[in-house]
């Protein structure tokens, strides 16, 4: 070990097994490193269980002109003549599921009242209620995508 | 050749001399300075210590036993949890029910349950009044940088440690506590929507995410709190409490007043200064660890056990109705030690969630760092000028903090929800006061020219203001955010 | 400073005091425990009971060894862990009855049908389970505020819903406060507007798990008396706009005997995640959604008349926040088409209280919609063949009056033609049977102006047929039932180029009449198409196909069989169109203004009569329904007959009557195919 170490000039080429010890150390260094990241990787979710693209079944089972509450995905759909829109059920302020009160909604978490459209009236809630994408799925099913909004303008003609 | 069985009999008898030997050592009067310093030496944890304790750090009025106290609740909630893990199911259908039968069924599991309840927000408690008292009595410099660090680490650990536990019993107080405080947690949205770039970048969204398993709190949340709250969070605090103690030893032990040699032997009659110098180098001012260090935080220990047997007898650790997804609690709480954060973000997510707790962390950790004075290191505010500045600062921000949130409060919601959302991201409690306490603290800085005092400045401010809008949080909001008077 | 030795002895002196108050303490969580136990003591005196009254030697020896410890049934299928019978210790010995409690044996029979260690306590009497304490468990106090309610003695039977209450099954259950409540349920027609177990209205909240609510659930802010569920519902049924402001449902003014089954069966309303071996069979078929589907007349009980009213006679829209129109008002009756009828039922009438029914939203299928559609057809005059009403006589000159009083209005004096055709024609005449004559009369043509006049005496009719006999010129042709033979697909398209431009794309009827109607068409035989196709009717724009060359095109026989044959085989379209019958929009908006705003509404919205401009209704009403409505009126309600006019109202003239349909039409912005028409 001690000649490696003592008698090597700065200019002299490294030797094969200098080579190789640095070499060796440089595969442990990136081991240690690509294990951690490794282990890093496995917590974060790849699967989620809440999909953001959701489908909700035949168009028919709408009625029309109110908003039907999605219990599980926490979408109300509002279904015309004209098409249909979907509201996004969660309270912009910290996450709660809002509630249908009167024709509006509000929020039992800290207050915040909506109206129709979605417009905070009154409570702590910093924007208004989103509005979802809706989407027709080949098959024929209404489809809402929780991850894109739109404006309370657009409808799904169908 | 000896018989048989007088050998049995000479080795049976050697076997329990040195099994009495060990008893006999207890007996602390009879046992020689060597025999003593040699216990702790030899000894896995009394190895903890320094053979030796210095007389000053031993005064009660001085470090108030809080450091020791938050090791002890450690000790005690690792023991009472250890406990409750042999009974408690940790999956959505059964956490609930399992948490009942420990009340109900569970032999002392009511006791159980409340010690380790009560001594989790007592533990949150402390080991803030605890970093309080290390930062009056100037305990950061020097050496001792480190350890600051180790301890503002194990701060954030005993905040998790409490964050994670209380979504166990997976009862309505729980769910929507963690529902609110995963969703605080998201708040950097409120920044990187202005921007537009929350597609791209959410760091919030991304912890929320790895905290939850998800985008909602349901099993996977429940699994990951639990891995968090029996396995990963327990051993890194284990090993940083290690890193912690072992510091303190690299520092010689507690930080203590510059002259409190003298003072201590002095106090002892030993007046002269050649006679003060022999005393000094025959450490007449410390004091073996064994037996009195252990007594001293002996005591510590049962006093705590004491208290919280005492507080499990006289309240009940609540258990309110299941977990129900579609009741949101009217108002839904955060647990105490965030509602503070919880009152800041009903005015601005992000200032509130997210700015002002960093820049309270950053403060924090960057104490040692400002302030390198030396001088009045180790004695409660250094002396009369810091007990001033202080005293002045605790009412700057009574008053002011006071002043904000009745102005806030009075305005209400209204003008940030018209307001454009910029300008809601600015002008907002927390803003102000997170701006108002760094002037005052500045003012106080330039016009005593001391770091210290700024330091303690800040923090007095940062305390006051942290313990009225936490009382705000907890007493004076009601249903639907309300104020309650 | 304090030295070593005064250190050691604080800390000593500390620490130990901390240690005897610890010990104190642990002693006194031990005592408090022991206190608190009261099941232990319960047991104890259960125990001795159990010795005093043991018979044998044996049973005194069982008796002494009777543990005391927790005792639990735990039934992992229904997810519950009930340890009642901790305190509850003699609830299986018969011997016990004359106990107090809570030592006391179950009462009654039920215990035997129901083994604890099946069902467990709370399954029927509620409340929580899992608890060993009193107040936790069934507090006596508030047993509302556990978050399981413990269901008081009183509403016991509400629980036995549960496994036992199935709405739409007709067969009885056994516990007798539930038969009558179910009864009073299905009679009320609360299903109307709320939904059980999928089938019913959307109007009002989905009523499926009504009974697992708990107490949190409800708003008490406006209930005074006792804050308890069955109280909330007591004062919810009496006042509903009280307790839930904003809500549209009506009181129901209910006698005691009726009303608390009635709660008490809302409170057995429970979607029950039970396996299905503990539930009776009707109500797994209920769950599932395959019970027997309902009959119409029972369909219309169930759903229909808690708006509609038991008789069809609706609610006065003057008198009333909600107004439903009178289903057995003769006029509707005789106006609307069964088309009309359905439609209304499965689309509803958005924005308004009639929720759409439809198979997907109601769960009920499509032959029980259509059976109730038929059973609304009991308030319609039956149809009266030739036979009975050749038996009953007649007479020209009352012919004549009948024929002034009932059909001038649209025919025109003498049937010369006014807002319908003239039915004074030569050509018609003789090729109209008197059955032709009377089935058109009594029968209508669904969705056209004709109304169905089913109303008049055997003998009016005989005497119209007179009076119209005499009109007649030329020789009645005689009616032969043969059958033509043609290509209908050639005829479609000959139908297409040559007789839509009159008739209508769908034979709905424009300048010409509806032809494609199925009334018309079971009326009229082979023999009548072909001769009014060939021969034309003098006078008017219909002239003899195969005798006149109009537009270089004749038609031989051959194409006039395959016209026919197509018409006898063309299919509906799904949707109603919109038919004859319209004006200027323009004069007619003048005209709504003036008449008709102040009952249905500045922009058709409906005020004190029904909504007009309301996309469902338009669709269900043809030109021919609004002519015939407006011509007529309604009588017993406030709309008046603008046909024949009165001291109120003045006379509309066919084109103003027509203008007032144009300006409704003009409301209707899309075409609503509907489920109804296919």
């Amino acid at each position: 070990m001690n000649a490696l170490q003592d008698g090597r000039h700065e200019t002299e080429p490294l030797s094969r097994r200098d080579a190789l010890a640095k070499l060796a150390t440089a595969s442990v260094a990136v081991a240690a490193v690509t294990a951690l990241m490794v282990f890093l990787r496995v917590p974060i979710p790849s699967s989620l269980r809440e999909r953001t693209l959701i489908r909700l079944g035949n168009p028919d089972r709408f009625p029309f002109n109110t908003f039907t509450f999605v219990s599980e995905k926490n979408i109300f759909i509002y279904r015309t003549r004209e098409g249909f829109k979907a509201l996004s059920a969660l309270c912009p302020h910290l996450g709660c599921v809002i509630t249908s009160a009167g024709p509006g909604f509000r929020c039992p978490c800290h207050g915040s009242t909506f109206d129709a459209h979605g417009t905070v009236l009154d409570g702590p809630a910093p924007k208004p209620l989103s509005w979802l994408k809706v989407g027709l799925a080949p098959d024929g099913q209404i489809t809402v995508d929780t991850s894109e909004r739109v404006s309370g303008e657009q409808f799904l003609r169908v | 050749m000896p018989k048989p069985g007088h050998i049995i009999r000479q080795n049976v008898g050697a076997s329990l001399s040195s099994i009495l030997a060990v008893l006999r050592r207890v007996r602390t009067e009879r046992t020689s300075v060597r025999e003593r310093s040699r216990s702790v030496s030899k000894n896995f944890f009394l190895h903890m210590h320094s053979t030796r304790t210095h007389l000053y750090s031993l005064r009660p009025g001085f470090t108030l036993g809080l450091g020791f106290l938050s090791f002890s609740l450690f000790l005690i909630l690792l023991c009472t949890g250890v406990l409750l893990m042999v009974y408690y199911v940790p999956s959505v259908e059964h956490a609930y029910g399992s948490v009942k039968d420990i009340s109900t069924v569970v032999t002392g599991g009511r006791t159980i349950r409340n010690i380790h309840r009560w001594g989790a927000h007592g533990m949150v408690a402390v080991v803030v009044l605890h970093l309080a008292r290390v930062l009056f009595t100037s305990a950061y410099t020097g050496t001792r940088r480190v350890n600051w660090m180790v301890g503002i680490l194990l701060l954030c650990m005993t905040i998790l440690f409490s964050f994670s536990g209380y979504l166990l019993p997976w009862d309505q107080l729980a769910f929507w506590a963690v529902t609110i405080a995963s969703n605080i947690v998201a708040s950097t949205r409120e920044l990187t929507d202005l921007a537009g770039i929350t597609a791209v970048v959410d760091p919030g969204g991304f912890v929320r995410r790895l905290l939850l398993g998800g985008d909602s709190v349901g099993q996977d949340a429940l699994t990951r709190f639990y891995l968090l709250h029996v396995v990963i969070l327990p051993i890194t605090t284990i090993v940083l409490i290690g890193v912690h103690f072992w510091r303190i030893r690299k520092s010689d032990g507690l930080a203590i007043p510059a002259g409190g040699d003298d003072l201590v032997l002095k106090a002892q009659g030993i007046i002269d200064p050649v006679a003060l110098e022999e005393a000094k180098l025959r450490r007449e001012h410390t004091v073996l660890s064994w037996p009195t260090t252990l007594w001293a935080e002996g005591s510590v220990l049962l006093t705590a056990l004491a208290l919280l047997m005492l507080s499990a007898i006289l309240v009940d650790a609540p258990l309110l109705a299941p977990a129900d997804v579609s009741m949101p609690e009217n108002p839904a709480k955060s647990p105490w030690y965030f509602l503070g954060v919880q009152e800041l973000v009903s005015y601005s997510a992000f200032t509130g969630g997210v700015l002002v707790p960093l820049l309270l962390l950053v403060a924090v950790v960057a104490v040692p760092f400002v302030d390198r004075e030396e001088k009045g290191a180790g004695s409660w505010f250094g002396g009369q000028q810091g007990k001033r500045v202080v005293i002045r600062s605790a009412l700057v921000a009574f008053f002011l903090t006071i002043g904000i949130m009745t102005i806030a409060i009075g305005v209400g919601w209204q003008w940030t929800r018209n307001a454009p959302a910029v300008v809601a991201l600015i002008a907002n409690p927390g803003s102000f006061l997170a701006t108002l306490y760094a002037i005052w603290s500045w003012w106080v800085l330039r016009s005593t020219s001391s770091t210290k005092m700024g330091v303690f400045a800040l923090v007095s401010c940062c305390l006051i203001g942290g313990i009225i809008i936490t009382i705000v949080g907890i007493w004076l909001r009601g249903p639907n955010w309300e104020f309650v008077w | 400073m304090v030295t070593e030795a005064q250190y050691m002895r604080w800390y000593r002196a500390a620490a130990g005091a901390a240690a005897c108050s610890f010990l104190c303490l642990v002693g006194i969580t031990i005592l408090r425990e022991e206190r608190q136990n009261t099941w232990k003591d319960y047991q104890e005196a259960y125990r001795d009971t159990l010795t005093r009254r043991a018979s044998s030697a044996l049973q005194e020896q069982s008796a002494m060894e009777y543990p005391i410890e927790v005792r639990q049934i735990s039934i992992p299928a229904i997810q519950r862990t009930d340890r009642c019978v901790s305190c509850h210790v003699g609830i299986e010995d018969a011997r016990m009855r004359d106990l107090p409690l809570p030592y006391r044996s179950h009462s009654g029979i039920l215990l035997a049908a129901h083994p604890p260690e099946r069902f467990g306590c709370t399954v029927c009497h509620g409340g929580i389970g899992q608890s060993l304490d009193r107040n936790e468990s069934c507090s006596a106090d508030q047993p509302d505020q556990l978050h399981v309610p413990f269901v008081s003695l009183h509403a016991i039977e509400s629980s036995c819903g549960r496994c036992h209450l199935a709405i739409f099954d007709t067969a009885s259950v056994s516990m007798p406060t539930l038969l009558r409540g179910k009864l009073v349920f299905r009679r009320e027609g609360c299903l109307g507007c709320h939904r059980v177990r999928g089938k019913g209205g959307s109007v009002g909240p989905d009523l499926t798990n009504e009974g697992s609510k708990s107490l949190r659930a409800f708003d008490f802010s406006r209930v005074s008396g006792p804050q308890t569920i069955s109280n909330w519902m007591r004062r919810h049924f009496m006042d509903p706009g009280e307790v839930s402001p904003g809500s549209g449902m009506p009181g129901f003014a209910l006698p005691n005997e009726e009303l608390e089954p009635l709660i008490m069966v809302v409170r057995g309303l429970f979607s029950s995640s039970f396996p299905p071996e503990y539930l009776t069979l009707p109500l797994v078929k209920e769950l599932k959604g395959v019970s027997a589907p309902v009959e119409g007349r029972e369909g219309f009980a169930l759903f229909c008349v808690a708006c509609h009213g038991p008789e069809g006679r609706g609610r006065e829209y003057a008198t009333h926040q909600f107004g439903v129109p009178a289903l057995a008002n003769e006029d509707f009756q005789s106006v609307a088409s069964d088309d009309y009828m359905l439609f209304t039922i499965i689309e509803g009438r958005g924005g308004r209280m009639m929720a759409s029914w439809s198979s997907t939203v109601s769960h009920l299928q499509k032959q029980e919609l259509r059976d109730i559609a038929g059973a609304l057809r009991r308030w319609k005059s039956p149809f009266r063949p030739l036979a009975s009403v050749r038996r009953a006589g007649s007479s020209r000159s009352e012919g004549e009056e009948v024929f002034g009083r009932t059909c001038a209005v649209c025919h025109g004096i003498n049937g010369d033609g006014d807002l319908a055709k003239g039915i004074s024609n030569a050509d018609f005449l003789a090729l109209a049977s008197d059955r032709f004559l009377l089935e058109t009369i009594v029968k209508g043509r669904s969705n056209t102006a004709m109304p169905a006049w089913g109303r008049l005496t055997d003998r009016e009719l005989g005497s119209l047929l007179a009076f119209l006999r005499s009109l007649q010129t030329k020789p009645v042709q005689p009616e032969s039932a043969t059958r033509v033979q043609g290509d209908s697909v050639r005829g479609d398209s000959l139908y297409y180029s040559l007789c839509s431009r009159c008739h209508g794309r769908y034979g709905e009827g424009d300048l010409g009449p509806a032809i494609l109607n199925g009334d018309f068409l079971a009326a009229a035989t082979d023999g009548f198409l072909f001769g009014t196709i060939a021969r034309g009717r003098e006078h008017t724009p219909m002239f003899g196909w195969t005798s006149q060359a109009r537009a270089g095109k004749k038609l031989i026989a051959a194409d006039v069989n395959d016209v026919i044959a197509f018409m006898r085989t063309a299919p509906r379209p799904d949707f109603l169109p919109a038919g004859a019958g319209t004006g200027n929009p323009a004069s007619g908006e003048k005209l709504f203004r003036e008449l008709c705003a102040e009952c249905h509404g500045e922009a058709g919205g409906g005020k004190k009569a029904p909504a007009l401009h309301n996309q469902e209704f338009l669709g269900a009403a043809t030109n021919g329904y609004l002519l015939a409505t407006i011509t007529l009126g309604r009588r017993g309600t406030p709309m008046p007959s603008w046909g024949t006019g009165s001291p109120r109202h003045r006379r509309l003239t066919a084109s103003e009557r027509k203008e007032l349909v144009a300006f409704i039409r003009s409301w209707q912005t899309v075409v609503i195919r509907s489920d109804a028409l296919r």
